[in-house]
């Protein structure tokens, strides 16, 4: 955002030019600040531009689109009860609250935004996967469990494609898919953002009634267990792989281009919650999820091919990283590489608890 | 090319080239290599190490430069007891400044633009994106249809000379429209067009679908449509199909012209300053309709707050000023001194000021002057934008304020809103907007606001 024109509203006004020259300075630092913020984040932590961008328009959207549908009842609500001026504000054609949430600091929920990353990761990778796959390939799975003679089977996998298809939209359309209590958190935080943006008008307490019915109405039509990741998990649990089958399902899943269903059967194979296989998958930072497959029982080629598709597929991941680990952890016996995935059979809220107590403990 | 389309070579433990067909070696030696040394081209040593160190079979698509060609293939390397096997399909060659076509999986496939519904199918033409409530507006069973080929979905029917444009586009791997087919589940005649979408390797990986319903289902009960909220919904997608490309091709194009990531030929700093001049025109476009869709509706309304139409003028001559000097046009704002409170919206205000000054601009001769004048006239506050040009003659004093009417039909450029919606803008303010002028005396545009 760039600075105001200036404006003494045609007055010669020393004290309007002062606090304008203060303004400038005060921001001339922010931008330095920033700039330097930039120039010495570790090369490691750093997004690409690809992601970078995929995670903003994600962002953009999930924000546009929720506000629309909150703005828009809103403004229904408040034309029935005759203030046609203040609704005309809200149905204005320009995202409204975004600015304002980012500018506010509101938007650095590590929750929410983790939850946006992690999602428009995902769809990067999927779209790496797919454009990777190699020529003549084909990718089976989904279409033979949408076939499967088990009925559960078949309605799971047939729900999966359908959640999964959602994803796929054009970027302007795709909006994350936050689990419950996170998507109503950024509700409220839009229809405050909105209420904000109406400033001081007047009309006793209806813009706020307005709202807070129109936001409620959004809460209630949401159904967290629509989402894809929701779904993948009930599609995991009615195919309910058994030991052998898993390094060839998830494979597959790989191949098809379908990250979700992957983390989906990993969470249900090592029984951890699907988050935080989910996140085992999405850190190419660490050999966590190599160590997870041994703690399965993978042999050395099954973690080495699994391995290699989510590297190429990834910028996050390096192949020759996986190179060097891969030996290392297929000489573990699978109990003792479990000890990796110990710590996930905790409640998250508790590990969640610990790691803030522990960010506490003075150093 | 004469090179057979698939080489092969193998290399040792330590990765040295142990044999390597004809096609093989002519790429490696011309990248300077030779047999029981390295792989010169760095992309195969990549491979062929990794393909060891992790002993699977490893393949990926890459591009090498060879020559004055870059070669897309797809290259696989095979582990074995004494070293790897590589095997390298050429794709297709091509000058090395054309961009792979492998792009395009990259970047997103836009579906067929104005589809009534869209699907996406993979190579094999099964049903990868359906959405539900499409099958319920079409009369099938969505659901029933996810993964299942599209040939369950669509019976599709040869065009009058035979051809099928879809089957035709898969083999050319190619785009496609006017393929003519029915809905099974209903019998309903439908037009389908596709935007294809290629692999890594440039191979066919789907298409990318649209529906265009022939004879749209006229039901008898059939809810009345909402005209705000279609237009709510137009003018948001307006904003977000066209604003943000719009922005981001003007912004590159600027900085490709002010060569901000290095030297260029100037005659593509040329084009690319043409790109950005087409663009800013096509936003400016935009705005218009954005408008036009918000002042046309019947809830618009804009605020009603004190403004100083002094300093309204001032600044809309300001932002102007370097056109007019482009022109040799001087802007007289004298007048602009005194303040003249009025009551309206100050951005709506500036934008009918920055329309009218804009106009005079250009239809103003070099050398000449435009006028601002400011007075209170009773209870109205009034602006005037006299020019020097040539004129408007009384038949057209009315027409010009017409929607996608123009001063000057024979001066390109404008979209022959701007007028029109300046002057909804006036009368929604309260106020009004009027012109006198006679050909050969120049014109007088006349802004009124409620005075203050």
């Amino acid at each position: 955002m760039s600075a105001k024109p200036f404006s003494a509203g045609g007055h010669d006004d020393p004290d309007t030019v002062a606090a304008y020259v203060a303004a400038a300075d005060r921001r001339a630092d922010e931008r330095l600040a920033t700039a330097m913020a930039d120039i010495f984040l570790p090369e490691r932590h750093r997004l690409d531009e690809r992601t970078r961008i995929a995670i903003l328009r994600m962002t953009e959207a999930t924000v546009t689109a929720l506000e629309r549908e909150i703005a828009g009842h809103a403004a229904r609500l408040l034309i029935a009860r005759g203030l046609d001026e203040v609704a005309g504000i809200l149905t204005a054609n320009r995202t409204m609250t975004l600015d304002r949430l980012i500018e506010a600091g509101v938007l650095r929920d590590s929750d929410v935004m983790g939850e946006i990353i992690a999602q428009a990761r995902i769809d990067l990778i999927d779209a790496a996967l797919i454009a990777n796959r190699m020529p003549g390939t084909t990718a089976a799975l989904l279409g033979r469990l949408a076939e499967s003679g088990d009925g559960v089977v078949r309605t799971r996998a047939v729900a999966y494609l359908v959640a999964d298809g959602r994803r796929r939209l054009p970027a302007a359309e795709r909006r994350a898919e936050l689990p419950g209590e996170l998507y109503y958190r950024l509700a409220w935080w839009i229809a405050a953002a909105l209420r904000e943006r109406l400033g001081a008008v007047q009309a006793d307490g209806a813009i706020d009634r307005a709202l807070v019915e129109a936001t409620q109405r959004s809460i209630a039509a949401y159904d967290e267990g629509e989402r894809v990741e929701a779904v993948a998990a009930q599609l995991a649990g009615a195919i309910d792989a058994t030991p052998a089958d898993m390094p060839r399902l998830l494979l597959e899943a790989l191949v098809e281009g379908r990250a979700i269903l992957f983390s989906a059967l990993l969470a249900r194979a090592l029984a951890v919650e699907p988050a935080d296989a989910r996140a085992l998958m999405l850190d190419g930072d660490s050999d966590r999820l190599w160590l997870a497959m041994r703690a399965l029982a993978f042999a050395r080629d099954d973690m080495a091919r699994i391995g290699w598709l989510l590297c190429e597929a990834d910028a996050a991941r390096d192949a020759e990283r996986l190179a060097d680990a891969l030996d290392p952890v297929a000489a573990l016996a699978p109990d003792t590489a479990a000890l990796v995935v110990a710590p996930l059979a905790m409640p998250r809220d508790y590990r969640a608890a610990l790691r803030t107590l522990a960010r506490t403990r003075v150093s | 090319m004469s090179a057979p389309s698939i080489l092969s070579a193998s290399v040792d433990r330590t990765d040295r080239l142990v044999e390597a067909d004809a096609g093989f070696a002519a790429i490696n030696t011309r990248a300077g290599g030779r047999i029981g040394a390295p792989l010169a081209v760095p992309q195969f040593a990549t491979i062929v190490r990794l393909a060891r160190r992790l002993r699977i079979i490893v393949a990926r698509a890459v591009t090498i430069a060879d020559a004055e060609a870059d070669i897309d293939c797809w290259v696989k390397a095979t582990p074995r007891e004494d070293g790897v096997a590589l095997a390298i399909s050429l794709v297709r060659q091509r000058p090395a400044w054309q961009a792979p076509a492998a792009a395009v999986t990259l970047a997103e496939v836009p579906p067929p633009p104005g589809a009534d519904w869209t699907w996406e199918v993979d190579a094999e033409l099964r049903l990868t994106r359906l959405a539900p409530e499409t099958g319920a507006r079409a009369g099938f069973d969505a659901v029933a249809m996810q993964g299942a080929a599209l040939t369950r979905l669509f019976a599709l029917e040869p065009d009058d000379e035979g051809a099928m444009p879809l089957l035709e586009a898969m083999s050319a791997r190619a785009d496609f429209d006017h393929q003519s087919a029915t809905i099974r589940a209903t019998g309903a005649p439908v037009m389908l067009a596709g935007s294809v979408r290629l692999d890594a390797a440039g191979g066919f990986a789907g298409f990318v679908g649209g529906t265009f319903v022939a004879d749209p289902p006229v039901t008898a009960d059939a809810p009345a449509a909402e005209p705000a909220g279609l237009t709510v919904a137009f003018n948001a997608r307006l904003e977000q199909i066209l604003r943000g490309p719009l922005g981001r091709i003007i912004a590159n194009a600027d900085s490709i012209h002010l060569a901000a990531d290095g030297a260029l030929d100037p005659h593509y700093a040329d084009y690319a300053a043409d790109i950005a001049s087409a663009g800013r025109h096509l936003l400016g476009l935009v705005d218009d309709l954005v408008d036009l869709e918000a002042i046309e509706r019947d809830d618009f309304a804009v605020e009603r707050e004190i403004v100083d139409l002094a300093d309204i003028a001032r600044r809309a001559a300001g932002l102007l000023a370097v056109r007019a000097s482009d022109g040799q046009v001087t802007i007289d704002r004298s007048d602009c001194d005194r303040p003249l409170p009025a009551l309206g919206e100050f951005r709506r205000a500036l934008q009918i000021m920055v329309n009218l000054i804009g106009n005079a601009v250009r239809y103003s001769p070099p050398g000449s002057t435009i006028w601002l004048r400011l007075q209170r006239e009773g209870d109205r506050a009034v602006v005037i934008v006299a020019d020097q040009g040539k004129g408007i003659a009384p038949a057209d004093q009315e027409r010009i304020f017409a929607k996608f009417e123009r001063v000057d039909t024979s001066e390109p450029g404008g979209s022959g809103l701007g007028l029109y919606i300046a002057r909804r803008l006036a009368r929604a303010m309260g106020g009004d907007l009027t012109v006198d002028s006679a050909p050969g005396t120049g014109a007088r545009f006349i802004l009124t606001l409620p005075a203050r």
